[in-house]
């Protein structure tokens, strides 16, 4: 019986498993307990950002999907400074927030230029990571602007959704899903109210061609 | 003589006016000369709201129905009340006198819009008419002209308060208050907006004749069979069990669909939302459907993930 090289056994162990995996549904993105999809994008300073070696360093990271010119961001930022305020309580407990902007370029709030502004103008303790392709927000399914992922150094999803139950451009909600999580994490439990309703405007991303 | 209600508009600046951070008041007139408008007569204002009712008075005792009216510019559209990844419906807050009551905004069934990103929205174009009705408790007359309780042909006053969030490429949120003025009296002739609540009401959905649907439910999916259609689309109401992917399951070109819900603890579904039927002579209907779980009618909380 002829043998298979080692290359091509592996290849065809790989094609082999592809034909019976089953299909993948439409819609992409985390859940709770999912592992965190891994990606490395640059801030608007330059600096890279590798979720692995946050996770590497026994971190907690918070990511928040990010607009500047989206409403909701300005309720969160501006008007009320939720997300500073969240961060600026668990900041020396080893958890890193990260702020992910996917809009694509020529998009509302999106580019270098626009990003950089919006640190100075939100006065933001944290950057903003450009995922102008949109790969790394649509690989954890980010919806909205707000849309808040929290991820435990076992590369772990252990929160998914809105920061609060209140969908209007003002006013907050009566609790703050994240800063909850984020407290039963750091207490060593198990998050209570893993997932809730993203809410926001919708991530600006880029068009992709029709399969 | 039946008094005339006096009409009660109010509008906003354009959008190229209103920076994004603005979600206080917007009572402004747009800019002089005009609405504004394109070469169709649209208004280029993001959004117009006006309400006016279909009657010359609120008869004590007799809904009186309110058409509210929100006109939108080229592009902009507003959110239904359905399960959508963004945005947030139009909401008419009233301070009604004692005793009145309102009942609920009625709406007609907004349309699929996705996004790249596979985000997945419900929403009205061009223009949006929701009809609301409003009782005078039995009794009542109103304010007289001088401010005294119960002379005859009186009137009252009702502040709302309407809020909304417009998109395009942009989101910007709306927000104003309006005072109607309502004339009571024991009598009452249709206006000029009685005409739009026949045109409002046409368009709202029914509940399915008998044999016009047909479900079952296999373990988490829920089939339903529309005879005679060649299109259906499901439109989730934010109470609705979580589907899976609605994106893929819940606008089909068949007679039927089958839609996954996410396993719950509770039981999948329920399945609450509207129900478009198109069939093959373009004919379309549109249905309100509240099937329960496979495990029973369940409480679903809007907000849940």
């Amino acid at each position: 019986m002829r043998r298979l090289s080692a290359p091509t056994a592996l290849l065809a162990t790989v094609l082999c498993l592809a034909a019976v995996a089953p299909a993948a549904p439409a819609a992409a993105g985390v859940v709770p307990g999912d592992e965190a999809p891994g990606f490395t994008l640059q801030d608007t300073a330059g600096r890279t950002h590798a979720l692995a070696d946050y996770l590497m360093d026994g971190k907690v990271v918070v990511l928040e999907w990010f607009n500047p010119d989206c409403p909701f961001i300005r309720k969160h930022h501006q008007k009320n400074r939720t997300m500073d305020r969240t961060f600026a309580a668990v900041k020396d407990s080893g958890v890193v927030w990260l702020a992910v902007n996917s809009g694509a370029e020529g998009k509302q709030g999106a580019g270098l230029e626009r990003n950089r502004q919006a640190v100075d103008e939100f006065q933001m303790t944290f950057p903003v990571l450009l995922d102008p392709e949109g790969t790394v927000g649509r690989a954890y399914g980010a919806k909205t602007t707000p849309h808040m992922f929290i991820v435990t150094p076992n590369g772990k999803v252990a929160f998914a959704g809105g920061i609060d139950d209140d969908r209007s451009a003002d006013t907050l909600g009566k609790t703050n899903h994240v800063a909850a999580a984020l407290g039963e994490l750091l207490d060593g439990r198990t998050v209570s109210v893993p997932e809730s309703q993203p809410y926001g405007c919708s991530v600006k991303y880029k068009e992709q061609p029709a399969k | 003589m039946i008094p005339v209600p006096r009409r009660c508009r109010s509008s906003i600046l354009p959008a190229a006016l209103v920076l994004p951070v603005l979600a206080g008041l917007c009572g402004c007139r747009g800019p002089a000369g005009g609405d504004g408008q394109d070469a169709q007569g649209r208004t280029q204002l993001p959004v117009r709201v006006s309400v006016r009712p279909a009657a010359t008075a609120a008869v004590p005792g007799r809904p009186l129905t309110l058409v509210w009216r929100f006109v939108l510019g080229r592009g902009w559209h507003l959110y239904g009340p359905a399960r959508n990844d963004s945005g947030y419906p139009p909401a008419v807050q009233l301070l009604l006198p004692e005793g009145w009551v309102a009942g609920d905004l009625q709406w007609p069934a907004p349309e699929r819009l996705v996004l790249p990103g596979d985000i997945l929205d419900h929403v009205y174009h061009d223009e949006l008419v929701l009809l609301q009705d409003v009782t005078a408790p039995a009794g009542s007359q109103g304010e007289g002209a001088d401010g005294a309780d119960g002379a005859e042909g009186g009137e009252v006053q009702i502040p709302a308060r309407i809020r909304w969030l417009a998109c395009r490429d942009m989101c910007v949120p709306g927000d104003t208050t309006l005072t109607l003025t309502v004339p009571v009296a024991a009598e009452a002739l249709p206006t000029d907006a009685a005409q739009d609540v026949l045109a409002a009401r046409s368009r709202l959905p029914a509940t399915p004749p008998g044999g016009a649907l047909d479900w079952t439910w296999r373990a988490e999916t829920l089939e339903l069979v529309v005879p005679g259609a060649t299109r259906l689309t499901f439109i989730a109401d934010q109470d609705c069990g979580r589907l899976l992917d609605a994106i893929a399951d819940a606008d089909v070109r068949a007679d039927r669909m089958s839609l996954r819900f996410r396993p719950e603890p509770g039981g999948p579904g329920p399945a609450r939302g509207w129900l478009r039927k198109e069939d093959s002579a373009g004919r379309v209907a549109v249905y309100r459907v509240a099937i329960p779980g496979p495990e029973g009618d369940r409480p679903v909380n809007p907000s849940g993930g």
